[in-house]
């Protein structure tokens, strides 16, 4: 079943042009995905479309069959699709604790809410030790460690992630990497962003390849990069120069 | 050939962390040169020191056969060395025709002030502008432009210097693709009169149709220099952009 379904979106910022450019996927319940393609491909702007924070220009968000495009942020963290952006967007001056206090604002119930700190705590350990801490003295790891802990407080069925690996030391990065393929495992659904593009396949079922906002290829992550497609994509290719000096001065725009 | 810009054993660290390591490449003069690589690379920090921004921990920039190592910014400018960020920085409530004139007052405010010399700057930045494509916006305030025209508003107050390298920093980044096509056409114009460039640039259709060279950076380190057939058929720089190491 499909958990989550974009069909024909078009997206983008303010007056700028669109940088999804009619992107249709689906995603199946369990599953873990990720994107993947050069910079400026559209995948942090489609991972922001579909949390609400950007409003599709045309074409439609399914999540359960549901329209959830253009939906309220919180109505879509409610609906549960969580979205841990790349800058972590911590609470810096808050302890640990009441950042994933925080996390579970949505649940009222205060056992649950205390349940799931515990099992957020089996998974980061670490978070357990630094409870009363500010989150903005932690390391890079540490903190991207409590977005993701931060996250699983709602319980969410999708969660995405941008980018977890972004300004990691190689060996924090592969601490979150086996995290994330840990959390692969759980009963959620998982939408991957990652630069690092070995590493986000190695922990991840099915990858999609976004190209100048289009989905360019989409296979099992681990046969992807067989395509030969994948070189033209990050590399470049030639264009036929029909520009010629002194000519084709364009009308303004 | 000769380079007219030599970069060698260029070294920043940033804390504990070695932004650009003993990096070495060389612009031929009238060449139009890419630095590519993936995000993290050290493209935009090997360009802060070439222009005077940062001042390296290490190595020697020469630009036309002499050192520039460490000068400050608008001496580095005064040698001929222009260059263009991936954020715009107009002055958002000067017009587009005095954003043009005021960062090259050459001999300095007040003779810009003087009414004759500043008939001359103007006529030459309208040209310009006409050359961009911006002239109808003379003397619109530079905030309301749109992003991609302060970016040709940009590159064109960059040439009223007329520098002998113009250093561009990601020109493509959020510029509509008919923008993009006239900004790309122009950089062939210019450089066809014999303009160098260096230009960081992330749209790889963009730099392997503009370069004639291209400077592969990864780790802060310099992968390697050769042509755009070089670069694509080279296996370490696909594994550098998808994380391989």
């Amino acid at each position: 079943m499909a958990t989550l379904q974009l069909q024909d979106v078009r997206s983008g910022y303010g007056y700028g042009p669109d940088i999804l450019n009619g992107v249709s996927l689906e995603v199946e319940t369990g599953k873990a995905y990720c994107i993947i393609g050069p910079n400026g491909a559209g995948k942090s702007t489609l991972l922001k479309t579909v949390a609400g924070l950007l409003k599709p220009r045309t074409g439609q968000v399914l999540f359960d069959e549901t329209p959830i495009g253009g939906m309220r942020p919180d109505l879509v963290l409610a609906a549960g699709v969580c979205y841990v952006p790349q800058d972590r967007s911590l609470f810096p001056e808050m302890s640990v604790r009441e950042n994933l206090v925080m996390g579970a604002f949505l649940e009222t119930d205060k056992t649950v809410v205390a349940e799931r700190m515990d099992r957020v705590f089996e998974m980061f350990p670490v978070l357990e030790d630094r409870l009363n801490q500010r989150a903005g003295t932690m390391s890079g790891g540490e903190q991207q460690m409590l977005a993701l802990g931060r996250a699983l407080m709602i319980e969410p069925r999708l969660l995405m992630i941008d980018e977890p690996s972004l300004g990691l030391a190689p060996q924090i990065a592969d601490q979150i990497f086996d995290i994330i393929r840990r959390l692969a495992e759980l009963d959620m659904t998982l939408l991957l962003v990652e630069q690092n593009v070995i590493r986000g396949l190695e922990c991840t079922d099915w990858a999609f390849l976004l190209d100048l906002g289009e989905l360019r290829i989409e296979a099992p992550s681990n046969e992807i990069l067989d395509d030969p497609r994948i070189r033209e994509l990050y590399l470049g290719r030639q264009k036929e120069t029909t520009w010629q000096r002194g000519t084709g001065v364009g009308e303004e725009s | 050939m000769t380079s007219l810009l030599d970069v060698s054993g260029l070294t920043k660290v940033f804390g504990g962390l070695q932004a650009v390591n003993n990096c070495s490449f060389q612009v031929e003069t009238g060449v139009i040169t890419g630095l590519i690589g993936p995000n993290g690379a050290g493209k935009t920090t090997a360009f802060n020191m070439i222009s005077g921004v940062l001042k390296p921990d290490a190595g020697k920039v020469s630009f036309d056969g002499r050192e520039i190592t460490g000068l400050m910014p608008h001496k580095v400018a005064r040698r001929g060395v222009g260059r263009t960020f991936q954020i715009t920085r107009e002055l958002a409530d000067l017009t587009v025709l005095e954003n043009m004139v005021v960062p090259t007052a050459r001999g300095g405010l007040f003779a810009l002030i003087g009414a004759r010399t500043f008939r001359q700057e103007q006529e030459r930045a309208m040209d310009l502008l006409e050359f961009v494509g911006i002239s109808r916006l003379a003397h619109e305030k530079a905030k309301n432009l749109s992003f991609g025209q302060r970016k040709l508003l940009e590159f064109a107050s960059v040439l009223m210097a007329e520098p002998k390298l113009v250093l561009l920093d990601e020109p493509a980044g959020g510029v509509n693709p008919a923008l993009l096509e006239r900004m790309m056409e122009r950089i062939q114009a210019l450089n066809g009169d014999g303009l160098t460039f260096l230009i960081v640039e992330h749209n790889m259709d963009v730099v392997m149709t503009l370069c004639k060279s291209i400077v592969v950076m990864a780790h802060g380190e310099v992968l390697l220099q050769g042509s755009p057939e070089t670069v694509q058929e080279d296996h370490r720089v696909l594994d550098a952009y998808l994380g391989k190491v």
